[in-house]
Formats: structure tokens, sequence, C-alpha cells
């Protein structure tokens, strides 16, 4: 029976490996029940398992490997296992074997003896795998780790046996991913071993690695980076100090590499060395380290460079701070103070020049000695301390000041770390002492106090390090007191309010941001020093305000520094005091006014951010109150487009983030607007006046919930949508109002949107969106004014019902685009072109018809419009019978939506799109909007997939026409004056027919800059792996084009060329010459 | 790096926040500089709407002559203060090694008030009275001048007098321009120079 089970499984094996595997687990099973007998099996398998044809016996040896891997753990007996592991050592090199092996030691009656045995069965029989597949020595490497972790003890009790048959093993691989293996067996070799007699081997083992200059494959499947081997190979090094003999002196060697990536590993390496070898080992090193690594901060070539090597620094002064207790008493000196005590004196030296370059590098070197225990602090502080006030004292000029205030602003920064801050205490401060900087507090506050206000404001940079000085005293922890801290703070008070401005006011803007951050963690000191000030300096009506003019950065300032929730309360409740008074005057315009509610809505929407955070509080006092105002004024401020405008914003935003008690509240009050003589009788439209008042209505429409059934929403809204339509048509006819139409429209698209929701209503107004279709079609006279203002509005209320239901996808979503095109299609040149800006809103970014609004924007139908509507362009497109005009009107309209989508939406269609795209930059349209979305599109396609680009071959035809938008006609050089002079007759028509195609049509300044900016992108992503750079044959035309941008009128555009221009001269290479960085 | 002896390896530096700026010159001129507003919203929904402004020409958006700016000499130290030592990853303005003061825009032909020739004189200072490398730089600038500047700029860069030991050799060489077309062939300055550009963004 056994016979016949082996000869299934050989005979199988070839042609079907799960039916082999089959007859295996059969054989287990009857083994397992003891049907039969492990010596049976091995009996029958024997004529196989002598074969002479090594694929025989492979089979045999993969029919044993089956079989062990399909028995549960303690089938196989102690006599069993002895027998099977000896059988496979002595068959090792047979394929199957490995696969058996690593099977059988993982169970548990796997004896240390057989781990023994096959440990020294692998030694011998692999030592040579140069001529092995990786997965084969994957599978040896993967065995002998397994080995490793199952069986550690046996391995140790080898002792040197294994070690140098692990590294016999394992020498000369090169595949990454069995050195990730090789790595971390070798660390554990290096940890738990003793490795003192073998150090050179060892080392050598690792070391031959240093540095790792792999590079995965593009698309590499397994993932593994060089950072990953660099990252294993840095902990071997670093695990034991044992090899620090010999690890140190190479990695110096290394140091002087003229790589920069070199470099980098090597300081890697030192820092991880520093951190976990021990203090002895370090004590010997320290000052040899010091005098190599100190090179790589005082003449940094790169910045990353010198913040590794200041880490090695730091971490050395760590090392030597562990262990420099009394109990180490075969130090004659105190490690940590030998290894500080060069470092303190080169730095000194350095930094009798305060502002030299040196100088600089010193104060960093001192800050990362001095952070890293508190041991180091204090040798640091005692040693340069008293230097660095002699120093102040005695250096002359600004600049030297300066340098030495930066340099203590690193102590600071130093202390802080070590001592812990205002808010955090620090680990390395565990017992909570005070900073050594103590002793030298009182001196060090007079001197910041008076750098930063006895100095005149010209020296920006002195005041910056002084005020940033202050800051950091501040945040001590147990350093200054309240006291003192209220005088920086007054300091801070004076410099932002009484100050004039000065350059980019980065004074003002660096003191702000430290009141800001002193009212985080001592809001009663801005509270009682800063608020009042700052509130005091507020005007009391527009006429003061437009005298003063610097109320915005007040207000500005007292946002910021409002942070905690008490001085939010009360900086809003005394804006709004002041809104109140506000409010009852009248004049022309309120940007005072404005700027107040702006601030109240910035800070609401601010703390908003907390998701918990209620706003019932205000609902009275700011919705109630001033929609009622509103309600009851013809003239003034609450009159004003613009304050009602915010006022809606800030009211919609407190309605949201309140109760629904609240929420029900505002419902019924849409139109009423909180009256209190409430005509219950009279029906809400004849509320809709006075007419600016829809503004507000509209926003607390947007706020309101969408399962929302109080007030009108509780009514049929069929017709009420009819009334808002009648409404913002009858206004056309009348007094033209921008505002009440478009509040009117938005009210309909939030109804349509969110709240109309049965079914013979969504009926309706699918009827609503054909009847304004025939409208805008109709052959209604276009001649008079009148008539041409009422058809623009149809087509405002056509895209107003579109929009809302296309955004919640409703069934007839893909009519409303087809009937929208067809429309393009069939309307004469000019109506065509306004319908096509239309598209524009379609998806466009909508602040009442929005997410926070609860809005239904389904997810994909930015992607279905997208979808479906490019294809049709495109096919119009390139309808032969399409004029030149309409071809125009089409890439309006597309760049309306391309505008308004995600890139990721775009990318997708590219095939399609860029034959579109490249007709759009020849457009001779003073329109530029066109262009702009165009260019838009074109940069995040030239970022984002570049590879697109190349395929299609259109490289040249783009670069071209980017050069021809990027460059103004000489003529309109000349007369840039005249041109605008033309542009303002609006005649667009005109000159669309007039201008044949061919005629260069003259870019906006931001077009231009868009383009220049396409080209400056070009040669940084299109690099071509395979064929030569496409750019290449372009170089030479491009410069010479590039150099007439270089004259642009505008700095900006000039600024772009320049950019454009180097990038071309240098980064436009064959292929072969970029690589050699 | 292989080579540690530098010609100087310790020079003074400036800081960036008292380098001369385009917002703090237009700041003087125009007495106070708009603060961009952390409140910065579009006050109606209206702006953003283009079925509204479709017939609003884009005045704010055009080359009326008021608006052209002219190239001046902050903006040609704008182009060059941000170059790097060829030694330290430091900028030419935040070595001192070109300033304002020491930049100027003149009609190439003076007689001529119509010709819109100018020439522009760069004085480079370098950091130290030996500094071996001051050719380099002086070419450097002169690169990037010739490459950022239209063509009706004539570029002319010397060594301030005064500032270096060997200020009239290093002049002759600056201004010989098949000297200096000759010296950019060199493969070790052009790799000097692409270096000193790179930090020009």
């Amino acid at each position: 029976m056994a016979e016949d089970d082996a000869r299934a499984y050989v005979l199988a094996f070839e042609n079907n490996n799960t039916e082999a595997a089959r007859f295996a687990s059969q054989t287990a099973q009857r083994l397992q029940h003891g049907e039969c007998k492990l010596v049976d099996i091995i009996k029958a398998t024997g004529e196989y398992l002598q074969n002479t044809d090594p694929k025989i016996r492979e089979r045999a040896t993969n029919y044993l490997s089956a079989i062990i891997s399909a028995l549960p753990t303690k089938t196989l007996t102690r006599h069993d296992i002895p027998v099977l592991n000896l059988f496979l050592c002595s068959r090792i090199q047979d394929g199957g074997a490995i696969d058996g092996l690593s099977k059988l030691q993982r169970l548990d009656r796997y004896s240390k003896e057989n781990a023994q045995e096959l440990a020294q069965a692998i030694f011998d029989n692999f030592s040579d795998m140069s001529d092995r597949k990786q997965a084969e020595r994957y599978q040896v490497y993967m065995l002998l780790n397994e080995l490793l972790s199952n069986h550690r003890q046996a391995m140790l009790d080898m002792g040197d046996g294994s070690l140098l048959g692990y590294v016999h093993v394992v020498g000369g691989e090169k595949d990454p991913r069995n050195l990730m293996l090789i790595f971390s067996m070798l660390r554990v070799f290096m940890i738990e071993w003793d490795v003192s007699k073998h150090v050179d081997t060892m080392f050598d083992a690792v070391y031959a690695y240093f540095p790792i200059t792999f590079r995965p494959p593009p698309n590499d499947p397994y993932g593994i980076t060089a950072q990953d081997l660099k990252d294993r190979l840095k902990d071997c090094l670093a695990s034991t100090g044992t090899l620090a003999p010999s690890t140190f002196p190479n990695l110096l060697d290394r140091l002087d590499s003229t790589s920069e990536v070199v470099k980098k590993d090597v300081l890697q390496a030192l820092a991880a060395c520093a951190s976990n070898y021990d203090p002895a080992t370090i004590a010997q090193f320290s000052i040899p380290l010091w005098d190599a690594v100190k090179f790589e901060v005082l003449q940094a070539q790169e910045p990353f460079l010198a913040d590794e090597a200041l880490n090695v620094i730091k971490n050395i002064a760590i090392c030597l701070s562990r262990k420099a207790s009394p109990h180490a008493p075969e130090w004659k000196a105190d490690p940590l103070i030998q290894y500080l005590k060069p470092i303190n004196k080169e730095c000194l030296e350095h930094l009798q020049e305060p502002a030299s370059r040196q100088a600089g590098a010193s104060g960093d070197i001192l800050k990362a000695a001095a952070s890293a225990t508190a041991r180091s602090f204090e040798v640091v502080i005692k040693a340069i301390g008293p230097a660095l006030f002699s120093l102040q004292q005695s250096s002359e000029g600004i600049n030297n000041q300066r340098a030495i205030l930066s340099v203590v602003n690193k102590v600071f920064e130093a202390s802080i770390e070590v001592y812990g801050s205002w808010t955090a205490p620090s680990e390395k401060n565990k017992e909570e002492q005070p900073t050594l900087l103590a002793e030298f507090k009182d001196r060090l506050l007079a001197i910041y106090s008076r750098a930063l206000m006895s100095t005149v404001r010209e020296e920006v940079s002195y005041r910056l390090a002084a005020a940033k000085g202050l800051l950091l005293l501040a945040e001590q922890k147990h350093l200054v007191d309240e006291n003192e801290i209220g005088l920086i703070v007054q300091h801070f008070n004076e410099i932002v309010l009484d100050e004039e401005s000065y350059g980019r006011d980065e004074l003002k803007q660096r003191v702000m941001q430290s009141l800001a951050q002193i009212s985080q963690s001592r809001p009663r000191l801005i509270t009682d020093i800063t608020f009042p000030k700052f509130i005091a300096r507020l005007p009391d009506d527009e006429d003061q305000a437009a005298a003063s003019k610097d109320y915005q950065s007040v207000l500005e300032g007292l946002a910021e520094i409002s942070v905690g929730k008490d001085l939010l309360e009360t900086l809003i409740r005394r804006l709004l005091n002041k809104l109140d008074i506000l409010v009852q005057t009248s004049g022309q315009q309120y940007p005072y006014t404005c700027a107040i509610l702006s601030t109240v809505y910035y800070v609401l929407d601010r703390s908003a951010r907390d998701p918990q955070l209620s706003l019932d509080s205000y609902f009275q006092r700011v919705v109630v109150g001033f929609a009622r105002k509103a309600a009851s004024a013809s003239d003034g401020p609450l009159a004003d487009e613009t304050v009602l405008n915010l006022l809606g914003r800030t009211v919609n935003l407190i309605i949201r983030r309140s109760s629904n008690e609240n929420k029900d509240e505002a419902a019924q009050n849409i139109y009423n607007l909180f009256r209190e003589t409430s005509s219950n009788g009279a029906h809400h439209t004849s509320l809709i006046l006075p007419s600016n008042v829809l503004i507000l209505s509209t926003w607390i429409l947007a706020a309101l919930p969408k399962s929302s059934n109080a007030g009108i929403l509780g009514e049929p809204l069929i017709p009420l949508i009819r009334i808002l339509r009648k409404q913002a048509d009858r206004n056309t006819s009348t007094k033209y109002s921008v505002a009440v139409e478009q509040a009117c429209l938005k009210q309909i698209t939030i109804l349509i949107n969110k709240h109309v929701s049965k079914q013979e209503d969504i009926a309706e107004v699918e009827r609503f969106f054909y009847s304004a279709v025939e409208c805008v079609s109709g052959s209604s006279s276009g001649q008079a004014e009148e008539g041409e203002r009422d058809w623009h509005c149809a087509v405002r209320y056509l895209f107003t019902i579109s929009k809302a239901c296309l955004l919640r996808l409703m069934r007839f979503a893909d009519q409303i685009l087809i009937s929208l095109i067809n429309l393009l299609e069939s309307l004469p040149p000019e109506k065509a072109r306004y319908l096509a800006l239309g598209f524009g809103t379609l998806l466009s970014q909508d602040e009442i018809l929005s997410k926070v609004n609860e809005a239904q924007i389904r997810l994909l139908a930015p992607q279905r419009v997208f979808q479906k509507i490019v294809p049709m362009f495109s096919e119009h497109f390139r309808d032969p019978k399409a004029t030149q005009e309409q071809k125009e009107t089409y890439l309006i309209a597309l760049s309306g939506i391309l505008g308004s989508v995600s890139s990721d939406i775009v990318m997708p269609e590219l095939p399609t799109l860029l034959p579109l795209l490249l007709q759009s930059l020849e457009i001779s349209d003073a329109n530029q909007n066109v262009k702009v979305a165009t260019l838009e599109t074109m940069m995040v396609v030239i970022t984002k997939n570049p590879d697109a680009l190349i395929e299609s071959g259109h490289i040249p035809a783009l670069t071209r026409r980017l050069v021809a938008a990027a460059t103004l006609p000489k003529a309109s050089r000349k007369s840039a004056k005249a041109s605008a002079a033309m542009k303002t007759n609006k005649s667009i028509d005109t000159t669309m027919t007039d201008a044949p195609s061919s005629s260069v049509s003259s870019s906006s300044p931001k077009t231009r800059q868009l383009a220049l900016h396409c080209l400056t992108l070009l040669p940084q992503h299109v690099k071509d792996q395979k064929t030569p750079n496409p750019l290449l044959s372009l170089k030479r035309e491009v410069l010479n084009g590039l150099a007439i941008c270089l004259d642009d009128p505008r700095r900006d555009v000039r600024k772009e060329a320049v950019d454009a221009r180097a990038r071309w001269f240098r980064n436009v290479d064959d292929a072969d010459d970029s690589d050699e960085e | 790096m292989d080579n540690r002896e530098l010609a100087n390896a310790n020079p003074v530096v400036l800081n960036p926040s008292d380098l001369p700026t385009r917002k703090r010159l237009s700041a003087s001129q125009h007495g106070e500089g708009k603060s961009s507003s952390i409140f910065s919203f579009p006050t109606t929904t209206l702006s953003s709407d283009p079925l509204y402004h479709s017939d609003v020409s884009e005045a704010s958006d055009s080359d009326v002559e008021s608006d052209a700016e002219d190239i001046d000499e902050q903006e040609i130290y704008d182009l060059i203060a941000t170059m790097s030592d060829p030694e330290h990853p430091i900028t030419l303005g935040a070595l001192a090694v070109v300033s304002l003061p020491d930049i100027s825009i003149k009609p190439t032909m003076p007689h001529r008030p119509e010709s819109p020739l100018r020439t522009v004189t760069v004085l480079v200072t370098p950091t130290i009275q030996h500094c071996s490398l001051a050719t380099v730089i002086g070419l450097g600038v002169r690169v990037r001048l010739e490459e950022s500047l239209p063509a009706r700029f004539r570029v002319d860069v010397r060594i301030k007098e005064g500032t270096h030991s060997t200020a009239e050799e290093v002049n002759k060489q600056l201004a010989d321009k098949e000297r200096v077309a000759a010296a950019l062939w060199n493969p070790t300055l052009q790799s000097f120079i692409k270096k000193m550009l790179e930090t020009c963004e």
C-alpha cells in the first residue's frame, strides 16, 4: 500500500501538483491513524530514494517533505525525528530536502542535537553557494534563520562553531532580499555570541557591504529600498562595542568620501554606534570622532549633513553622560568632561568673530552638546556662559550682536530640551530641577529687552533674534515668573500697536505669533494686558476707522490671541457690541463693519473646527438679533449687500451648529426673519421684501438640514419654487438687482437639491428643466436690451436647475447634459458663447450648495458629468461641419468644466482631451479664462502624468504653443495702452470674427505667467529613460523664444521667464548626462 | 569633501531679514505695504460666477501702461543675490558679495534717450582680499545675468575697487568676451557655475 502511494506521488509530481499533494496527505493520514509506520514508508520510497537520477531522488525527497508538513506536530515520535533528520541531512543537497528539514525543525520534539546536526550539515554542504539561484540561497538562509530563532540555545552551545559556520555560509551574498535576512542574523551573533576573538571576521562580514549602493529596479515587486538595507546594516555595525576598534577608523576614513550619500550613511552609522556602544568604548574614541565630525558642521556643504553630524556629537554626549557615575573608578577623569572640553574650547574660539559662518556653526554644536543631558548642559553652560556675556559686552556692531543673541538663543533651546518647557516636562529631567539659566536670568532679560526695545526699527534681524530669545526665556520651565512674562508681553504689545510698519513687518508678525503662543499657556496675562490694549485701539465708527486704517491689523491680532474659550467669548461679545452701534449708522460704504463681521465669522469658524462645539449661545444674540434688525432696515449697513452676505455667512454657521429647536425656529423664520409683528395670516411670499433681505434668507435656508420639516419646508415646495422663479424674473423687468436674482436662484438650487424628494415633485422639476430649455432655445427676439436681459436670466435659471439636479445625480442627469450640449450647438454664436460660460458653474465650488450645508453632492457626480461630457465635446469638435466659432464655444465650455474638477478625474480622459487642450491654447479670444483653465490643467498634466504627454507625441506642439502664449507680441508690447483701450470696447464677437485665427492674440499677464510656468515644469518632469529627451530638439527654439519674454513689461512674468530659461539651459540634456548624480 | 583648504573658510554672514527686498522698497515708496489679510474670502458669491461676469472687461488683469514695471536695480539684485558662493552653501547676498548699492543700470547711449539699450554694472566684493575664486564668482554673476536679461542689456561685472589684491587682472578677464567664452567651456568652471546657480529659484 505504501509503495502504491509513493509510486503514485512520484508519477503525479511532474504533471499534477495538487494530485501529488493529495497522495502525500493520504499517506500522512494513514501514518497518523497508525495504519502504517514511518519505516514502511521509507522502505517503500527506498527504491526512488536510491535512484541514480537526481530528478527521481528529488521527487522522493519531496514526497517525504510533503508528508512531514501534512502531519500534525505531535505525530512523529522521538525516534522518528532523528531518523528523518539524519536521512534528510545526508541528502541535503537534493531538492526538497531543505524544505523537509525546515518543516521538521519546527516540530516540538525536534531536539537540540538534531538542530546541531542540521546546522553542521548546512555548514558542510553549502560553503559555496555562488552557483546557486537566489531562491535556493534564500531557502537555505531562511532555514538558518529559523534555526537561530527556534533553537537559539543549541546554536549558542556550538559556540564558535555556529558563529564561523554561519558567517562562512552567508559570505559573498549580494541579493538585497537575502541580505536583509543575513544582516538580521549577523546582528544576533554580534549581540549574543562572544565575538571578541573574531572581531576581524565579524567586522569584515558586515562592513564589506558598506556603503550600500543598491538602487531598487523600477517597479520592484519586493519593495526593498536602499534605506531598508542601510538601516539593517547600521544596526549590525552598532550592535556591539567590541567592533569599535575596527568600526570607527574605517567609518571615519569613509567620511572623506566625495559622495554626499556616503557621508550621510557614515554619519548615521556613527550616530547609531554612539548611542548603542557602551560608554567605556565611546570614551576611547570620543575625541577623534569629534575632530573628524566637526568639519561637517563648521564647513558644512549641505545642511542635512550638518544635522547628521550634530546628531553624532549629541549622541556621544548622551552616551558619556550615562556611566559617568562613581562606580567607574577606573577612569582618571570624567569622560564627558574630557569630551566636552575641546568642544567648548574650539567653539569659544570661533565665537570670537560672532558674525562669521563658523561662529554660527559653533552655536549649533554647543546646542547639540548641551541638549544631550542635564549633565552635559551643565558642563557646557559653565564653560561658555560667562564667556558669552563678556563677548556680548565687547563686540561691536549690530551684526555681531545679532549673531551673539542667535547663539544664546540656541542655548535657550537646549535648556528647554533638557529641563522642559512651561507646558511640557522633559524626559531628561525627571527630578524637575530648575534650569541652570536661572543664574543669568536677570542679566539675560535686561540684555534682551534692551535689544528689542531700544534699537532702531531698521535692525530687523537683531530685534527678531531678541524677540525670539524673550519668548524662549518665557517658555523655560520654572525660570521667569508671571510678572516678568507680563513685561515681555508689554514689549510685544508695544511693537504690534505702536510701531510704524516697516519693510515686510517680519518683527510685528513674529511678535504677534509669540503673543498667540503665550495666550495658549498663559491666557491670564493676555487677558489682562494685551486684550484691553487691543480693544482700546478699535475705532468707534466708520469715520474714525477711515482715518486710522490700521484696525485691520488690530482685529487680526485680536483674532490670533483669542484662542482660549474665555478670551474668545469676551472678544465676540465686545465685537458684537461694536456692531450694534455700527449698524445704526448710515453711509455709503462699510469696510469697518465688514471687517468686524469678518472677524466674528473667522473666530467662530475657527472654534467650530472642534466638531463637538455648539454655537447655541450665539443664536439669540446674532441670528435672531441681527436678522430682526435687518428685516426692518431700509438703508444703512444692514441694507448693504456685502454686509448682509457676511452676516448671512455668520448666521449660517451658527444655525448649523445649533440645537434642533433653534434650527426649527430658524426654519419658521426664513422669510419672516424673527419679526415681532409676525403676520401669521399673510403668506410668506408677501414677505420676500425688502428684497435685500433675501440674501439673509438664502443663508438661513442653506443652513437647514435636509430632514427639516418646519415652516415652509413642511409645505409643498413646487409652488415656492415657482414664486421664487417669478421673483427673479419680475426683478428683471422692473428695477434690476443682481443680488435679488441671485438670492432667488440660490434658493431654488437649495430647494431642488436638498428638499425636493417626492416622485411627483421630481417629475415637476424635470418639467421645469425642459421648459427652461425651451425658454433659452426659443426665438424670443433678443434685440431689445430688456429681451436680452430676460434671456440671460433664463440661462442662469437653466443652469441653476441643472446644477441642483446634476449634483444629486437625478435620474435624468444624462438628459440634462445632452440637452445643454444640443443647445450649445443650435444657438447662434453670440448666444452660444454665453451659454458656454455656464458650464463652468455646473461643478464649481459653491458656498451655498456645499457639503457643510448638507447639499446632496454624490461622490461620483463630477466624474459622471465629466466622462459624459468630454466625449460629446470631442465628437462635436471633430465634426467637419463645425465652424471655428462653434469649436471655440466648445472649448470655452470645456475650460469651465476643467477649471472645476479635480485632476484625478481629468487624467483618465487625457487621450481624448489633449488635442482639445492644444487647440484651446490657440484660441483667438479676448476672454482669457479658456487659456487660464487650459494652462492650469496642463500644469497638472505635466507634473502628474508626463508619461502620457510623451506617449501622445504632442510635446513639440505643446511646447511651441506655450512659447507663443507666453510671448507678448511686439506691437502690443509697445502700445500696451492702446490694446487695453481696445479691450474695454468689449466687442468680443467682432474681434472674434475679424481676427483670423492665425493672428497672434495677446495674452494676459496671468496667461503668460502660467504658460511660462508650464515651460519651467517641462524639463523637470519630462524625462524619458528609453528614448532621447524629447525636449532636446526644442532647446534652442525655446531658449530663443524665452529671450523675448525676458523683456516682458510685468515683473512676475519676467521672473517666471528667468526660471524657465535657467531650467532649459541646464536641465535639458541627454538622459545619460543627467544620470551622473 | 576631499579639499578642506578653502580660500575663505570662515566668512561673515548676514541675516536674510536684513537683505534688501522688493516689498521694503515699495513700502518706502508708497507709504504702507498692504498686509495680506487672514480673513480673505470673497465677500459675495457673485465674484466666482462666470454668468454674471461675462461682459465685464478684465481690467485688473490687462497690460495697462501704468502697470509696466521696468527692470530696476532691485530686480538685478534679486537675480544674483540668491546665487550661492562656490565654497559655501550661503548666498552671495548673505555674504555681501553683491549688494544693492553696487548695482547700477544706465542707458548705454546717453546721447540717444529713445534707445532702449541699457548697461548693467555689478560690482562684486570678494569676501577676502586675495580670494582665489573672485573670477569664478564674477563669471557666475555674468552668466546668470546674460541668461536672465533681455538682449538689450549689456552686462558689466567688475570687482569693486580696493576689495581685491588682483582686481585689475580679474576685471580684465571678466571684460574679455573671448576669454569668458573660453572659460565657459572648461568643465571644472562649468560645474562650479552650475553649483552656484542651483539655488536660484
